[in-house]
């Protein structure tokens, strides 16, 4: 440790904005209010300029980058990901994390899949029923976390492993191909001309998590958790309803991306949603929603999940190896953090 | 002799101007004291003074020399230490670890620390300072008096323990939180680092500790220096009007009796053998009690204060009657009937606490003045931020914040930042969330703490109204003269049990003495009863 650490966690020079002097005061608050609104401003200026830098570069790599064709496919692929990113925005907003995510969309793609072939279920209740098991799987994650004082980390590693276990039991291990035209059309069907359904339902949903991260109540109060667990506790708030609510939220919205995916795929393996998790946590973190928590919110998670689908399909396009496909992702992860946040409002300090 | 010279420093945020053309000399053997309102720029002072902060304007000499440091650590070298207003220590770690964070270099042999040797220099550090603390024990164990006490050993100390120079120490309103015992330990600590040559800077917001070990006063307003005096030639009336251009008046602590303790105004809060034991040490038979039996009542329109030194329960007993701690037996009640639950439960009962800890428990630094405002209002229906369907009244929220701001004159907008105000007006965003609850009951620690003169009359006054309309106000404050001045009636904790009862009406008020001695002992058979675990004689002779 170096000798610098006699003063850890220090806050910044004392301010004092509270003067006593009336231009002072005026100063200091006006000052303050530019300082929040210019850095959240900065992050999404960044943010989109990073991804204008890389939408025109594999555009010249590759014309038909910003074809129909290729940006139809880019939205199926954008689709799963932001639904399934939305829920997780709210439990690391609250300073928790869901590592599960992928793994019970991957769950509720099996049930669904084996719910259609086998029960011969029709697509409405199919989503029903893989949203509840997603919901009771989040119920799960909330319980150990938030009533019996686990943290979420570990929990969540550990029910990552136990969905997939049961996965795995449900298909035999084995991939499950869908018959049923009707479904697989769920996702691709086109409502709107060169937009796939499932883009447009990721957008709608993306609009009602903006809602209620900002306009309610439970948004609120998911924030507050974040920035302050104990003060929201002592101010009368039931901070355990509240972060199981944003528990079962992330398993629900996990669900339905996992129901997309199997309708955009067509068959049910079992790793349908495996590489999911860590594109979920890059695409909420580019968008600016801190691991802390407290910091961010749902608006900026479609900018990370736009960011990381330009990224994967265009690496794909213009033929990158995907061995070097791998590095260069991780790369521009960091170097979008790297850009977006502001680091000198953390104080130096970095967990 | 050594000197540390301030020469026309100032030092700007912005398009704030946080010191402007300040200049004064610390020479070794002396103990200086700064004051000024919260906001007069006395941490940013001490910043630039530890090396943390450079000035950009003036300069600081050290024995002639230009000062320019650039961190804390280095200041150190230059024999330049800092005691900070909250302490700088993690939890985590052990105390020694904590004592010695920084410099274990001191402690290495062949790159393996010496445990042992930090261990044994840890335990003469706490010693020192007569704490009883176990050096291994991690520094969780200790409440936040106990760690400010130890960041006070690690800085004013350390430089002995490890050779380093020792020119100056900086004292940055070390005493916040500490009972009088421990001031009075802290002052004597002073006064020996000034015998032994050093110099000493002080800032504190109770200006008798000034006047208590000061040889020198120096003065801030707005960033600049108002005066420099000596403590035989003004009184604390004149310190007051300098620091704030007007003068405490004799109503500084509103206490307009609304109400007459004999005519019997209805009992709001009333606590019934009130019990919390605490978990037993592995291995152990002995039945540790926080409190035990307490028995107390509250009426409306009165205000109870209680005082206690560190340990004496008085904090775990108040957090208890408001939901944060689940006592082991007895029961409150108010108005007549049982309070059960947490926080959020007895919020709903009309109950309000009010936590000292403002920047861990009680405010969100990163919320606006709004947001904290409406923290606790979060529910449907009249008075409440959501409606129905569980939407946030944002309109409804900036609006109350605004009139909050006006009413109770709060240095901020209603989109500030609460984590950027003084202590004074975070205080008051702290006290108006509850406040606009009109809660029957309202429960505070240390209600001033680090606040200054103006803001903690401002304080006492809502407080005031909300007892004029009829709550009870119940609360624990290590200020003696707070206690005094601000409570209808005062009551001391010893070692969990409530010892002491002072009427506080106006007119005949303890004294500061009378409550020092009931806080400490003073009767050996309490003494050696609460040693022995003789709880009965502990009942016996209150």
């Amino acid at each position: 440790m170096s000798a610098t650490s006699t003063t850890p966690g220090r806050p910044g020079p004392d301010l004092d904005l509270g003067g006593s002097g009336g231009l002072r005061e005026r100063l200091g608050s006006w000052q303050d209010a530019l300082r929040s609104q210019s850095s959240g401003k900065r992050g999404v200026v960044l943010s989109v300029l990073a991804l204008l830098v890389l939408i025109v570069y594999f555009w010249i790599k590759e014309p038909n980058f910003l074809g129909t064709q290729n940006l139809t496919v880019m939205m199926g692929q954008a689709g799963p990901l932001l639904i399934i990113s939305l829920g997780a925005t709210f439990v690391i907003l609250m300073g928790s994390i869901d590592l599960s995510v992928g793994a019970v969309a991957t769950l509720a793609g099996a049930v669904g899949a084996l719910l259609i072939t086998n029960d011969g279920w029709s697509t409405w209740p199919v989503i029903v029923a893989c949203v509840a098991a997603g919901s009771a799987a989040g119920l799960m994650n909330a319980i150990l976390s938030t009533w019996i004082k686990l943290p979420s980390f570990i929990v969540t590693l550990g029910t990552m492993s136990i969905f997939t276990g049961i996965t795995l039991h449900l298909l035999g291990g084995k991939a499950l191909l869908l018959t049923n035209i009707g479904f697989t059309e769920l996702a691709t069907k086109q409502t709107i001309k060169y937009v796939p359904n499932v883009m447009l339902v990721a957008f709608l949903l993306w609009l009602a998590f903006i809602f209620i991260n900002q306009r309610t109540r439970f948004g609120r109060y998911i924030t507050a958790i974040g920035a302050g667990e104990k003060v929201a506790e002592l101010s009368g708030i039931r901070v355990t309803r509240f972060k199981t609510m944003a528990f079962v939220f992330s398993g629900a919205t996990a669900a339905l991306g996992g129901v997309f995916l199997l309708s955009r795929l067509g068959s049910a393996t079992p790793d349908l949603a495996s590489n999911y998790l860590l594109n979920v946590i890059a695409a909420i973190v580019v968008g600016g929603t801190a691991l802390t928590g407290g910091v961010g919110g749902a608006s900026r998670t479609l900018l990370g999940v736009a960011l990381i689908t330009v990224l994967s399909d265009g690496l794909n396009v213009t033929g990158v190896s995907p061995f070097t496909q791998e590095i260069v992702t991780g790369g521009v992860v960091i170097l979008a953090i790297l850009v977006t946040i502001d680091r000198k409002r953390m104080q130096g300090i970095v967990k | 002799m050594s000197e540390l010279r301030v020469e026309g420093v100032g030092r700007s945020f912005g398009a704030l101007r946080a010191l402007d053309d300040v200049s004064f000399s610390l020479h070794g053997g002396e103990v200086l004291g700064i004051v000024g309102e919260n906001g007069a720029g006395k941490s940013t002072l001490l910043n630039l003074l530890s090396g943390t902060l450079p000035p950009d304007q003036g300069e600081i000499r050290l024995d002639g020399e230009q000062l320019t440091t650039r961190s804390y650590s280095e200041a150190n070298l230059r024999g330049i230490w800092r005691i900070f207003q909250e302490p700088a220590l993690i939890p985590g770690l052990a105390v020694y670890e904590n004592l010695l964070l920084g410099h274990e270099r001191q402690f290495t042999r062949a790159g393996v620390l010496d445990r042992k040797r930090m261990i044994r220099e840890a335990q003469r550090l706490v010693a020192e300072m007569e704490l009883d603390v176990d050096v291994r024990e991690p520094l969780f164990h200790y409440d936040t008096a106990t760690q400010q006490a130890l960041e006070v050993a690690r800085s004013s100390l350390l430089p002995e323990v490890l050779g380093l120079p020792s020119g100056f120490v900086l004292f940055d309103e070390p005493t916040t939180g500490l009972t009088r015992s421990e001031v009075d330990r802290l002052l004597a600590r002073m006064g020996k680092l000034k015998r032994q040559g050093v110099g000493v800077a002080f800032i504190s917001h109770r200006l008798e500790e000034i006047f208590e070990v000061c040889d020198r006063i120096v003065v801030l307003k707005d960033g600049k220096l108002v005066g420099e005096v000596k403590p035989a030639e003004v009184t604390e009336a004149d310190l007051h009007r300098m620091m704030v251009g007007r003068e405490t008046g004799e109503d500084y602590y509103v206490q307009q009796r609304a109400f007459d303790a004999r005519t019997a105004a209805p009992t709001v809060l009333e606590v019934e053998k009130l019990t919390l034991e605490q978990p037993r040490d592995r291995n152990s038979h002995v039945r540790r009690f926080a409190f035990q039996d307490v028995d107390l009542a509250v009426r409306a329109g009165e205000v109870v204060g209680i005082a206690g030194v560190l340990g004496s329960g008085k904090a775990k007993l108040i957090r208890s009657v408001c939901g944060v701690l689940k006592p082991t037996a007895g029961e409150a009640h108010l108005h007549g009937s049982p309070l059960h639950g947490g926080v959020a439960s007895r919020k709903r009962r009309g109950v309000a606490f009010v936590s000292g800890d403002r920047i861990g428990e009680s405010l969100i630094g990163a919320f606006t003045v709004a947001g904290n405002i409406s923290l606790a209002s979060g529910e449907a229906g009249a008075g409440g931020f959501s409606n129905r369907l569980g939407i946030w009244r944002r309109r409804a929220e900036r609006k109350e914040a605004r009139e909050a701001i006006a009413a109770y004159k709060i240095k901020a907008e209603a989109s500030s930042t609460t984590g950027s105000l003084s202590g004074g007006n975070q205080q008051k965003v702290a006290i108006a969330r509850w406040v606009r609850r009109d809660p029957q009951l309202i429960v505070i620690e240390n209600p001033t703490a680090g606040v200054d003169v103006g803001a903690k009359a401002e304080i006492y006054r809502l407080l005031r109204e909300l007892t004029a309309k009829g709550a009870a106000v119940l609360y624990v404050s290590d200020d003696l003269p707070e206690l005094i001045g601000f409570s209808d009636r005062v009551l001391v904790m010893r070692d969990g049990r409530i010892t002491h009862e002072f009427d506080a009406a106006p007119g005949h008020k303890p004294s500061e003495h009378d409550l020092v001695a009931a806080m400490v002992a003073t009767d050996r058979r309490i003494e050696d009863a609460v040693r022995n675990q003789e709880p009965a004689l502990i009942g016996g002779v209150k």
